[in-house]
């Protein structure tokens, strides 16, 4: 045999703990730390703050120190008529505009995945909505809101039906407004989801479209039994994002109808700045983002749920 | 001063799995050692324990004579040359191999004589300025190497380097990496799952199971002195057959071994050729026959020979390949079997309970056909005897 | 179609090439048709203020023919600067230097701050990582919606600066969060093999992972500059002063100063929106697909 026999070694034998994760240690706690220090201090302490404030009642500027308030505004909340339309306002939105706009964005998204010249420039025009800010785009659909026959869609109705249609007060009739507001936010916001549909479509190979179609499946067969469940986690995740946003709903709203006719278009987050900024509420401001964050979280874990659920199946 | 020492080097993982028990070597300097064993026999793990890449676990690591275990892989002074090259991508070639330099804040015009010679060594001069994605595999190899040669370091170090490149260019290239490494005189430690690659290259081989050393010899001596069944059956491609036998010695000091329905002769001289048969009873025995042990022997006499019914017959040339199934029991270690050869899949098929497929060489070559009865001579002083631990009886 | 009779008298020499259903020259002109009127649909408001900038007022609200181009001039742009011309209605180079100081230094600080925190979360070892990756995990379900108010009450003291208009939002848990994942799927051994020559963590990062990942890059930077320019719930906060404003929230409050002049309005959203529309159409293919795959990872 010739293995080496080396004479043990004369002192204990060492186990020290390597040195390369002391060093690592020292560079990623310097690089971590901006981070770190720019989230606590501006996440996670005003997360906390929100709790305390609800729980306070709170005013800026008014030299008098926060008092407990308890529940209270919970409670004054969840009696207020106000409120409560508040969150039909968002519920409303979020049962029109999250099918409706997913459904858009779906075809949208399928009519773009096909092999036809020109589709890069058609995706660029229906995608160009998006880079504009809401706020622009409240600005500019004011206008063809218009009451009057000036209006840009007053006078379209008025063409397209030979006069018998309009002139509609779109954002001045609680009728009108909520949906007056859901259709601009379909149009700004349906070129995001369609990218990410058509990411998603994209990923579907085309293989499992010829199968079925040899299996003789015709197109809606093949939507329903290829092209949905391919699609699934994209649509869970889209139709998660897209609920999300109907309750942060804000800017349009601030800008067009400040809440109304009649509340007609109040949304959470509308009431929460009108709190805390308008009414120098700040306590009630904070809950009811309390209450706006639960939502949020509630909707997020069923999202999961639902993930998960499926990777158990596949 | 570059040797490598292992005192008990040990590595357990953070569930407990411990990788290697406990590993004792000396690299010498200037040596070239080949790690070669089954995939998941710690050879990969002691190379990068050797380069700082993974944690020990305890004893020490020397290299040269100062103990390294708490030194990070900047600090090792070792080059490492990786199974998929790792280079960089968005730097030239030239950059690839001054990377490590700059790191060292070594002047710029240094740096350029530096990769020039290397460059130069390798035939890589008129690459200098590509990037790694416009190389053929073989040229991205050599881009490694000049990277690691031109760190003048203390070791190199080599994880698998060859395995991506076609059959020809890995002989091509096996040949230039030895070169190399005797012109440069720097102690290289290589790291491969091949045998023939091992054989070829090392200085001394160190076969490795379980995170275990089995044997660390000159290729030579593994070939001909293997310490166990496991480094016997891995060494050496067709694998020596190896089966189990009872061994039965008469009072003169002659003995036989049982082959199946016959029993080998051995005489008195050829059993005295293994003094340490004298510790070993009478009884179980594992026996290993290299297949250019057996001769074709057609017109031997039936009593002193083997007749056997060939299965397969492989025609190379300059040899002929017999595989005919024995009437013997086979002996393996478990892991030379997951080398998943193609010759284990045929035995399962075409061997039976108490049987075995075996392989002869046959030179100078014979025309053989399946199904032909073949009659075979072994030379019986050229066997190989293992104990019931699979430890080689001297 | 129409099949080859076997006949062996009369081969014709030419067959019509078989055509499978739905591509006829009628159909591709019927689905062009249908691309470019939801196109229209999509563009429309946007020909309408760009048409309406050059216009003057009464031209705008002028129903349907608010789309034609007729009595075009750069009137209204000059309107624009004109118009804000003093302390008490802001200076229009100020609204549009708020948005530029406070876009800028987000992104630029951002993908500083958010790429080092990520590369120390994927790739070094230290105690504490996964405690703090978690945190960035959990952080990043927290929408800015749900902290506005508090962040309000907090910060009171600092309205009417830039620096509160862009410190909140430099570090961002979905940046870390994309950074993270990306550095996560880098192949390891080009960074062992920087380390074996020599590169300590810092100049490891910035040496070889940056460089290898300009994707991630160019996606966080769009991302955030989209957002950051389009702010408006945050300014409407804190932001009275029009020195401070940034230029969504100018342009609310411009649509509710007399006179409305629809032309100036709409001159200033072009001017408001000329940057992201030029970004996009440079990068229009780094921006769609950040966008698609911001979306596959959830």
């Amino acid at each position: 045999m010739s293995t080496v026999t080396v004479p043990p070694p004369s002192g204990p034998v060492l186990d020290e703990p390597p040195a390369t994760k002391r060093r690592d240690t020292r560079a990623a706690l310097i690089m971590v730390l901006p981070a770190v220090i720019l989230l606590l201090a501006f996440v996670v302490v005003p997360f906390i703050a929100a709790g305390w404030l609800s729980l306070h009642n709170v005013r800026l500027n008014s030299g008098r120190p926060a008092t407990w308030f308890g529940l209270e505004h919970y409670t004054r909340l969840l009696t207020d008529p106000e409120f409560y339309r508040a969150l039909l306002n968002n519920f409303i939105f979020a049962i029109i505009v999250v099918p409706v706009q997913t459904g858009l964005a779906l075809g949208l998204a399928m009519l773009l995945n096909r092999p036809l010249r020109g589709m890069s420039a058609f995706r660029t025009f229906f995608f160009m909505p998006v880079v504009f800010p809401m706020a622009l785009v409240a600005v500019i659909w004011k206008l063809i809101y218009s009451r009057d026959n000036l209006g840009m869609l007053n006078a379209f109705l008025d063409w397209v039906s030979f006069g018998h249609l309009g002139p509609y007060d779109w954002l001045g009739n609680p009728a009108t407004a909520m949906l007056a507001i859901i259709i601009l936010s379909i149009w700004q916001g349906v070129g995001f989801q369609m990218i990410i549909l058509l990411a998603g479509l994209q990923g579907i190979p085309a293989s499992l479209y010829e199968a079925a179609s040899i299996d003789k499946a015709n197109r809606w067969q093949q939507f329903r039994n290829v092209t949905l469940p391919g699609m699934r986690n994209t649509l869970i995740f889209v139709v998660l994002v897209t609920t999300i946003f109907s309750f942060r709903l804000f800017d349009q709203v601030w800008i067009l109808t400040q809440g109304g006719p009649d509340n007609a278009t109040t949304t959470v987050m509308f009431q929460a700045v009108t709190a805390a900024f308008t009414e120098n509420n700040v306590g009630r401001g904070a809950a009811i983002t309390v209450i706006f964050f639960v939502i949020v979280l509630l909707i997020t874990l069923i999202q999961r749920r639902l993930l998960r659920e499926e990777r158990e199946v596949s | 001063m570059a040797s490598i020492t292992y005192q008990k080097m040990r590595k357990v993982y953070d569930d407990g799995t411990e990788a290697i028990p406990g590993m004792d070597l000396e690299v010498r300097d200037g040596e070239f050692m080949v790690f070669v064993g089954p995939s998941g026999c710690g050879k990969s793990t002691a190379l990068r324990m050797t380069a700082g890449l993974e944690d020990i676990s305890g004893g020490r690591l020397l290299i040269g004579d100062q103990v390294v275990n708490n030194k990070s892989p900047q600090e090792r002074d070792i080059a490492m040359v990786f199974q998929d090259y790792a280079l960089y991508p968005h730097m030239t070639v030239g950059q690839n191999m001054g990377f490590a330099l700059k790191m060292m804040r070594i002047p710029k015009a240094e740096i350029r004589k530096r990769v020039q010679e290397a460059a130069d060594r390798l035939s890589l001069t008129a690459l200098l300025d590509r990037k790694p994605k416009n190389l053929s595999g073989g040229q991205r190899q050599r881009v490694a190497m000049g990277r690691a040669i031109v760190r003048q370091p203390q070791a190199f170090l080599m994880d698998e380097p060859l395995s991506n490149l076609d059959a020809k260019l890995r002989v091509q290239m096996r040949a230039e990496i030895d070169a190399l490494q005797h012109q440069l005189g720097v102690t290289t430690l290589y790291v491969t799952h091949d045998q023939t690659e091992a054989m070829t290259m090392g200085d001394r081989v160190a076969v490795m199971k379980n995170g275990r050393i089995q044997q660390c010899a000159p290729p030579q001596e593994l070939y001909d002195e293997p310490a166990n069944v496991f480094v016997a059956g891995f060494i050496g491609s067709p694998k020596m057959n190896l089966f189990h036998s009872i061994l039965h010695r008469d009072d003169h000091g002659a003995g036989t071994l049982q082959f199946g329905p016959k029993e080998l002769a051995l005489s008195a001289e050829t059993i005295a050729r293994w003094p340490g048969l004298r510790t070993v009873p009478d009884g179980p025995i594992t026996v290993g026959l290299r297949p250019e042990s057996f001769r074709y022997t057609p017109d031997a006499d039936p009593d002193e020979s083997l007749d056997v019914e060939a299965s397969v017959v492989e025609m190379l040339g300059n040899e002929t390949l017999v595989h005919f199934v024995a009437p013997v029991e086979q002996a393996s270690d478990a892991d030379v079997r997951d080398r998943a050869q193609a010759s284990d899949e045929e035995e399962s098929i075409l061997a039976g309970a108490g049987q075995t497929i075996m392989v002869s060489r046959l030179v100078p070559p014979v025309r053989l056909g399946e199904g032909d009865a073949v009659r075979l001579t072994l030379d019986t002083t050229r066997l190989y005897l293992f104990d019931k631990q699979g430890d080689a009886i001297r | 179609m129409s099949a080859r009779t076997a006949t062996a008298s009369t081969v014709p020499a030419d067959e019509p090439p078989v055509r499978r259903k739905g591509t006829g020259p009628l159909r591709k002109a019927g689905n062009y048709l249908v691309m470019i009127v939801i196109t229209l649909v999509f563009v429309a408001p946007i020909l309408y203020m760009v048409i309406g900038s050059f216009k003057p007022s009464d031209e705008v609200l002028n129903g349907l023919a608010g789309f034609l181009p007729k009595d075009l001039s750069l009137d209204n742009y000059a309107g624009v600067f004109d118009r804000f011309n003093s302390p008490a209605t802001g200076y229009f180079y100020n609204f549009y230097l708020t948005s530029l100081i406070v876009s800028v230094v987000v992104v630029v600080g951002g993908l500083v701050v958010n790429s080092m925190a990520a590369y120390a979360l994927a790739r070094l070892r230290w105690r504490g990582r996964n405690g703090v990756l978690l945190a960035v995990i959990l952080l990043v379900i927290v929408p800015f919606e749900a902290i506005t108010v508090p962040l309000f009450y907090l910060l009171n003291d600092y309205r009417n600066t830039y620096y509160v208009q862009f410190t909140p939002f430099i570090a961002q848990a979905f940046s870390v969060y994309l950074f993270y994942t990306f550095f996560v799927g880098l192949p390891k051994q080009l960074e062992e093999a920087a380390r074996i020559d020599g590169a300590g963590p810092w100049r490891t990062f910035f040496y070889i992972v940056v460089p290898m990942s300009k994707p991630v890059f160019a996606s966080v930077t769009i991302l955030t500059f989209l957002s950051s320019w389009g702010a408006f719930l945050w300014p409407v906060m804190m932001v009275d002063q029009p020195q401070f404003r940034p230029l969504p929230l100018e342009i609310s409050v411009f649509l509710g100063q007399p006179p409305t002049d629809w032309g100036q309005i709409f001159a200033f959203g072009v001017m408001l929106v000329l940057p992201l529309l030029v970004v996009f159409l440079i990068f229009q293919r780094w921006f769609i697909q950040s966008v698609a795959s911001s979306g596959l990872k959830g």
